[in-house]
């Protein structure tokens, strides 16, 4: 197989950077990008893009672990280069704190992340309704920077991308060897998976530009995630919840509780809302597998269901569904000189 | 009682502010009243970037690490209030990076979170291999002078636009105590060699990915001449010069060029940073702030002068400790003259 064709169907973060891994292992492959919607309007240009993981029940700690370090490595590196400002990234300090000592007081990202240690007595004075807390420096992907940094690389790279809307894996069995799905909570209906479902964010995009570090409380539902431009307030964790509209109550809600963990938010200005779906699984699905449908076989490599970890892992998750496409094509390289005997 | 401050940085007006929230109940004739020919944002105090920092040593002067301390928990006290944003008040995490390793600094216990930085955290910053992080304050002058004005203002303190010529000029108009609050140029109104400026030079810079300060040193050629990156609420600043000695108060192409390279070698991403303005100022620097009381005699009165300045690179840092001090002289000048108008009576 000369050149194998691979549709990557899916455009926020996961599609993209799996997109730009298989461009970068499989250098002969043409990859094209399929998606119904792309930057700005994706689920992952509402996520204020934090590298703070997301523990999956399901999948091993090692892996999520090894996917996090892949990630803030490469991350990490474009954070310290000229193109830092292009793509979105920089680094950002801050604190995670919470009403009671939490029962794992060093999560398995602790020695990944930048100077990770508890918060003194003079720092936790500023949370008066919190007794422990964690300090330490991450990175942050602003959205739609990112995005439109990997559109441009995957540009570069000779990868085309399309709006549409792919609404079976088969459509694509005639124009393309591989298909990578990664679409989200799309892959619901597109795969029928009912192990997906959506857990709805609100959040809140403000300028407040003295704000200049993060305080996530522990149990993750309040947040203040400084962007470049904008500072993220969070938000909610609304497990089953469909609904994209905004809800006003749920906007005063937000507001409130992290005024009350930064009182100078009071003055925060240009206050915008967005809503996202996080794609929640209790593990993340990097899986290959092999459609057959009348004789015919469709290679298929899904890497969906991230959640509110996407961000986190998704350079090592990306890098794993570009290793099972390669797999795909040893294998249908193998089949195909078999056919010619 | 008639008090006239000379000089409107923020070493004069946080000074009257200090003394008339102390003094104004306690003496209801009490005047003030503020000199400067310059005022914000045309202070030396405006064109600082505003970052709470005293230098890396003291050296021994307890006193002066005292007055720092009560600067950054007075004004941390300030951050939780509705005043803070107005203020220009905010709290700002950074980096100190070092090519040697060097003794902690006096003020490690006065910041949050004092801590060495990582091998990890050392790998971003080429050439130094030791260094400090921890979580300050930003104060921007260009926020925290009109606030202090408006403050004074709403306190029936006048403002005169105005350069005084010499102490006894205010006196003859019936000035009882003086402030010499006149930083740089307190020279003009009376000698002191001890007085010099420190130039200072800056780039102001759209960064606004840039959310930590980072201040190298380079312990040859000393404070503040190796490249600095100090975020704000609005442009972020691009710093590394001082110049003991020189009255420049021009921007030089030469401090410019190594601003902006030994800054962009610093933090690459700083090449894609918009230039927004330039701004070179002199810091009134002297061995010692020089806060102390100076009685002058005039014919048959007896003039008190309060000396508030010399504060070099760390005026805001330490501008509320001096406030505070020179409100507890002016104080003891008060207590004096009651003393002296109301004598004790005869012993029965």
């Amino acid at each position: 197989m000369a050149s194998p064709k691979v549709a990557v169907v899916g455009a926020g973060v996961i599609g993209l950077s799996t997109a730009l891994c298989i461009t970068e292992t499989c250098p002969s492959c043409s990859v094209t990008v399929l998606s119904e919607q792309f930057s700005p309007n994706t689920t992952s240009d509402v996520a204020a893009g934090m590298l703070i993981p997301h523990t999956y029940p399901d999948t091993p700690i090692h892996r999520q672990k090894q996917w996090f370090k892949e990630t803030f490595t490469y991350l990490f590196a474009i954070s310290n280069s000229a193109e830092a400002s292009e793509a979105g990234i920089h680094l950002v300090s801050g604190w995670q704190v919470f009403k009671s000592t939490p029962k794992e007081e060093l999560p398995f990202w602790s020695d990944i992340v930048l100077g990770f240690r508890p918060m003194s007595k003079a720092e936790l004075q500023k949370f008066p309704q919190h007794q422990f807390g964690q300090a330490f420096m991450t990175l942050k992907c602003d959205c739609p920077p990112y995005l439109l940094w990997l559109e441009k690389r995957l540009k570069a790279a000779g990868t085309q991308m399309y709006t549409r809307k792919v609404a079976d894996l088969w459509e694509l069995h005639s124009e393309y060897d591989i298909v990578v799905n990664c679409t989200g909570m799309g892959a619901q209906q597109l795969v029928g998976d009912k192990q997906l479902f959506p857990v709805r964010g609100q959040v809140l995009k403000v300028h407040a530009p003295w704000v200049k570090q993060f305080i996530r409380d522990g149990d993750g539902l309040t947040y203040i995630y400084p962007g470049i431009h904008k500072v993220t307030l969070g938000g909610t964790r609304e497990k089953g919840s469909w609904s994209l509209s905004p809800d006003a109550y749920t906007t005063k809600d937000i507001f409130d509780r992290c005024c009350s963990l930064e009182p100078s938010l009071q003055g925060a200005q240009d206050i915008k809302v967005k809503v996202g779906l996080r794609p929640s699984r209790q593990c993340v699905r990097v899986q290959r597998e092999i459609l057959s449908q009348g004789g015919v076989k469709l290679p298929v490599v899904h890497n969906y269901g991230h959640g509110a970890g996407g961000f986190s892992v998704h350079r090592g998750t990306a890098k794993e569904a570009a290793h099972l496409v390669e797999e795909c094509i040893s294998a249908l390289q193998g089949s195909s000189s078999r056919a010619k005997l | 009682m008639r008090v006239a401050i000379i000089g409107a940085g923020v070493i004069g007006l946080s000074s009257a502010l200090c003394i008339h929230e102390q003094f104004h109940s306690l003496e209801p004739s009490l005047e003030l009243q503020v000199y400067a020919d310059h005022f914000t944002p045309h202070t030396t105090s405006d064109g600082a970037a505003g970052l709470w920092q005293p230098y890396l040593s003291d050296h021994g002067n307890l006193q002066e690490t005292l007055w720092n301390k009560e600067t950054f928990d007075y004004l941390l006290g300030h951050l939780h209030s509705p005043a803070a944003k107005e203020m220009g008040l905010f709290l700002i995490s950074g980096y100190n990076l070092f090519t040697e390793p060097v003794p902690d600094p006096s003020w490690k216990n006065i910041v949050l979170g004092f801590r060495n930085l990582t091998p990890k955290e050392l790998e971003l910053f080429p050439g130094y291999s030791y260094g400090w992080f921890n979580t300050a304050l930003m104060l921007e002058g260009r926020s925290y002078l009109p606030w202090l004005t408006n403050r004074l203002t709403q306190r029936g303190v006048k403002f005169f636009h105005k350069k005084v010529e010499s102490f006894q000029e205010l006196f003859s108009q019936g000035v009882d105590v003086v402030l010499n609050c006149s930083g740089m140029r307190s020279g003009d109104l009376q000698p002191d060699p001890e007085l010099q400026p420190g130039r200072g030079q800056i780039i102001k810079v759209l960064a606004p990915w840039v959310k930590h300060f980072i201040i190298t040193h380079n312990l040859k050629s000393g404070i503040y001449n190796s490249p600095y990156v100090i975020p704000g609420s609005e442009f972020t600043v691009l710093g590394g010069i001082y110049q003991h000695g020189n009255w420049s108060e021009e921007n030089s192409a030469k401090d410019h060029k190594s601003i902006w390279d030994s800054c962009c070698q610093l933090l690459p991403a700083l090449q894609k940073a918009k230039i927004v303005g330039e701004w070179c100022g002199l810091r009134p620097a002297r061995p010692s702030v020089r806060l102390e009381r100076e009685s002058i005699c005039l014919g048959n009165l007896q003039a008190e002068v309060i000396h508030n300045y010399g504060h070099g690179g760390f005026g805001i840092t330490i501008h509320w400790g001096c406030a505070m001090a020179a409100a507890r002289l002016f104080g003891s000048i008060l207590q004096e003259k009651k003393q002296l108008a109301s004598p004790p009576g005869p012993r029965l």
